[in-house]
């Protein structure tokens, strides 16, 4: 108990002595990053722009999304991207590159929304769909590998004895210990 | 000869009677004993004797009863001895008794010996002459001790009945009984042996020595040689108390008028103390003719005054001893007081007797010698008082090296073992041992063996151990005595693998074939046979009991050379079905029995152990149970882990039901995105 506390107090000391040469280096850059991508974002800023309006479903998946590590995120994300890839070319390689204007009449057709949107949906669709198929089959396979692995232990039993199960005492040489042995 | 007699058991037949002639059994193809034609004249109290006939002699067949110590170990002996004063033996051998199926061992000897000289040994007076005396009892007989000294054999049934004519009525050709047929000097009425013997219990009075055999002869002659029975015919008990009283000399021949060539011989051979009685040289001194001044009989002295004990006057220790023993609740009042060892030190002025009081009295004083302690003390007492007798405990009397065979004997008559318990646990015998000299005992060799029995009583609720294995112990001649052999005789390993073939035939069949009888007789005479299987005999676990059993008889079988014994090997394969569970493999167990059941009908004890005990076949069923219990905990583990996961089945696979599903729409979503810039490239941009 003495040793733990100990340990504890170790612990604790070299946390506080790291702690604020942590909390500076992580603003530090966070500062450089967030500056960084500001500056990049007003670079870019009509794609910023298309980026910010086409990826709004993905936005709402990640605020809503409860699944660990955001998974469903990443499917909406990854369709929904895929959807504006044609609008972000045609963006890129237009006369009028990187005119916010061209952002915004890009966006305000509402084919093109739709379009980009309607990927986003299905990578919903993608995501619900192959999930419950995929969790289905394995709650499947699983009860199956659940029979086989009773059945095995039974057949082991038939042939092994109760002493092979662990469930009674056994001597050095697998023996029962408190049974006669006929 | 063990094989041979065990040979020869198995050649017996018996011939039923018919018109001819009577019932014959025939043994070793040559020897037929005639059963309708008895033999009292060698018969005795532990055998009864009949006509027999052989190619080359006519005999006389000593059939010994059931459960009797005939003396087979002295057998070699018996034949090497160089004298025609006692009939030559012929065969001895283990036969099967046609009137009651049982095993008896019989000796045949040649027919030579004629007639006894007597018909009773005790109560009579035949006055014959001197010289009839010397030449026809004293000199042959002395003769022929001379000649079974030189063997190491005594012959301990020295008696006027067991002395015959020769065949010649009135002749000098005296022939002497046989002595095989018995234990010790058992069929010796009291009066034949000396004081302290004659005491004993005849089966407990221990091995007969080459003094006894004198003393037997010099009474034999005195009977043949006194005109009167100055007693006139005493009971054994009259006749000890008078030996006690003026000496067996006295006793016999009183204040008769003897001729000076057999006065010497009486002298030396009535003595009472066995230091002073004749020795082998002196008997071979007078056998030469060389006469020396008989030996001076030393009177027994009085007490000054009389000792007062149950109501009784003595003046004489050996008597008040006697009387001890007989009122053991007096005796323990007695321990308390020092009016014993007054009367030593003022009417005896013996000094000796009065420490041997004291020491009996600490004896007795001893918390460990409470059980039974009014005997116990009467025992103590009675020895410290005359220490040359024998012991008399409760009901019995024994010299300690014959205690074995009386042991031998009670259980046989299935007689209160709890006295001879109560003997062993006892410090009596030590006492006996230490309380005076003994010449004529191997004081170290009795000490040991009754040491020996002490430890074995520790032990005693184990099989092996306990009072059966001190009857073993305490009597190198006594047989098997296990129930299973109640009708059998078996005195060797060998004998007792026969037996228990023989008692498997019967119905029901012993469901434990090493009995504690058994096991104590192995351990004492054989060993190595039995005691690094002792563990496993005694083990209340019946695979690891049985198993035990089969190494043990196997190896005898083996080693003993035993062809066949079918009877046994088929009871043992049925008594060994729990070994089949030493097996993991329940597959294995069928395939082990049926292999067993495949050679049971072989009467071989050795193969059924080698294939329950084929160290590759159980090596295997080890290894591939470690790995089957190994198995059988990871599908424990597998199983635990699935039925936890399955009791929320919306949850089953759910995870990587997303993780798939994330792959899926990443991959199309590449795949979508690829061949869009590929399009558009390809259309060359907008």
């Amino acid at each position: 108990m003495a040793k733990k506390k100990k340990d504890k107090a170790d612990k604790s000391t070299e946390a506080e002595a790291l702690a604020p040469q942590k909390k500076g280096g992580a603003t530090w850059q966070i500062w450089i990053l967030g500056t960084a991508g500001l500056a990049c974002m007003l670079a870019f800023l009509p794609t910023t722009i298309l980026l910010g309006i086409g990826l709004l479903p993905t936005f709402a998946a990640l605020l809503m999304d409860p699944t660990p590590d955001r998974i469903k995120t990443l499917s909406v994300a990854a369709m929904n991207i895929a959807g504006l890839t044609p609008f972000l070319l045609e963006l890129w390689t237009s006369g009028r590159a990187q005119s916010v204007a061209e952002s915004f009449s890009i966006i305000a057709q509402p084919a093109n929304v739709i379009t980009i949107y309607a990927a986003a949906a299905a990578g919903y669709i993608i995501f619900y769909t192959i999930s419950n198929l995929v969790s289905t089959f394995m709650l499947e396979r699983g009860k199956a590998r659940l029979r086989d692995v009773e059945s095995k232990m039974v057949d082991l039993e038939r042939k092994w004895g109760r002493e092979v199960t662990g469930a009674v005492p056994i001597d050095g040489s697998g023996f029962p210990i408190d049974e006669d042995l006929d | 000869m063990a094989e041979e007699q065990r040979n020869s058991q198995q050649d017996v037949t018996n011939t039923p009677p018919n018109n001819k002639g009577g019932q014959k059994v025939t043994f070793n193809d040559q020897i037929s004993i005639l059963v309708d034609q008895p033999r009292p004249e060698f018969s005795h109290k532990y055998a009864n004797a009949y006509t027999a006939q052989s190619p080359d002699h006519s005999c006389v067949a000593v059939v010994c009863e059931l459960g009797t110590q005939p003396r087979v170990r002295w057998i070699t002996q018996y034949t090497k001895i160089l004298s025609d004063t006692v009939p030559k033996l012929i065969a001895a051998a283990v036969i099967v008794w046609p009137n009651d199926k049982t095993q008896r061992m019989v000796f045949v000897y040649e027919d030579v010996c004629g007639q006894p000289l007597s018909d009773v040994d005790t109560g009579f007076s035949m006055g014959w002459k001197a010289e009839h005396v010397q030449d026809r009892i004293v000199i042959p007989v002395l003769s022929l001790l001379r000649a079974t000294n030189q063997v190491d054999l005594v012959h301990g049934s020295i008696r006027p009945s067991n002395l015959f004519n020769g065949g010649k009525a009135g002749g000098t050709s005296t022939m002497l009984g046989e002595c095989l047929s018995y234990a010790g000097s058992s069929t010796q009425p009291a009066l034949f042996e000396p004081i302290e013997r004659a005491m004993a219990h005849p089966m407990g009075r221990g091995p007969t020595t080459f003094s006894d055999d004198v003393y037997a002869l010099g009474v034999t002659a005195a009977l043949f040689y006194r005109s009167k029975d100055v007693l006139r015919n005493p009971s054994e008990e009259d006749m000890i108390r008078a030996k006690q009283e003026v000496g067996s000399y006295a006793a016999l021949l009183g204040d008769m008028r003897i001729a000076p060539n057999l006065q010497e011989f009486f002298r030396g051979a009535l003595i009472d103390d066995p230091k002073d009685r004749w020795t082998m040289s002196d008997v071979e001194a007078w056998l030469d003719g060389r006469r020396s001044t008989p030996k001076q009989i030393a009177r027994h002295k009085p007490a000054s005054r009389p000792f007062e004990f149950a109501g009784k006057k003595f003046t004489r220790p050996k008597v008040l001893a006697t009387a001890i023993t007989r009122y053991p609740n007096e005796a323990a009042a007695l321990i308390n007081s020092d009016e014993l060892a007054q009367w030593a030190n003022r009417a005896l002025k013996d000094m000796e007797m009065i420490d041997r009081i004291e020491g009996a009295g600490r004896l007795a004083r001893d918390p460990m010698n409470k059980i039974n302690a009014p005997d116990k003390i009467a025992t103590l007492l009675s020895l410290a008082v005359d220490p040359d007798a024998c012991i008399r405990f409760h009901d019995i009397s024994f010299m300690p090296d014959g205690l074995g065979v009386l042991m031998a004997d009670a259980y046989r008559r299935e007689a209160n073992m709890q006295p001879f318990v109560d003997i062993l646990l006892s410090p009596i015998v030590t006492y006996w041992l230490s309380s005076t000299e003994k010449p004529y005992i191997d004081n170290l060799t009795i000490s040991q063996k009754f040491d020996q029995c002490r430890n074995m009583m520790k032990n005693s609720q184990t099989p092996g151990f306990g009072v059966e294995r001190a009857v073993y112990i305490l009597n190198q001649e006594a047989p098997c005595l296990s129930s299973m052999f109640k009708h059998g005789f078996v005195r060797t390993p060998e004998d007792v693998v026969f037996g228990l073939n023989e008692a498997c035939k019967q119905s029901p069949k012993p469901s434990r074939l090493l009995d504690r009888h058994i096991i104590a007789f192995l351990a004492e005479r054989d060993r190595k046979a039995i005691e690094m299987h002792m563990f496993d005999i005694n083990s209340g676990r019946p695979a690891q009991m049985y198993l035990g059993t089969l190494r043990c008889l196997s190896a005898l079988q083996k080693r003993s050379n035993i062809s066949k014994l079918p009877e046994l090997t088929l009871w043992m394969a049925e008594l060994i079905k729990p070994i089949y569970a030493t097996f993991h493999d329940r597959d294995l167990r069928n395939e082990v029995k049926k292999k067993v059941d495949k050679i049971k009908n072989d009467g071989h004890l050795w193969r059924i152990l080698e294939i329950v005990t084929d160290p590759n076949t159980l090596a295997r069923d080890q290894a591939l149970f470690a790995h089957a219990f190994n198995e059988y905990k990871g599908l424990r583990v597998e199983r635990d882990n699935l039925t936890t996961r399955l009791q929320n089945p919306q949850l089953f696979g759910k995870r990587t039901g997303m993780e798939v599903a994330t792959m899926v729409s990443s991959i199309l979503a590449f795949i979508v995105a690829a061949g869009l810039i590929m399009v558009f490239l390809q259309n060359g941009g907008m």
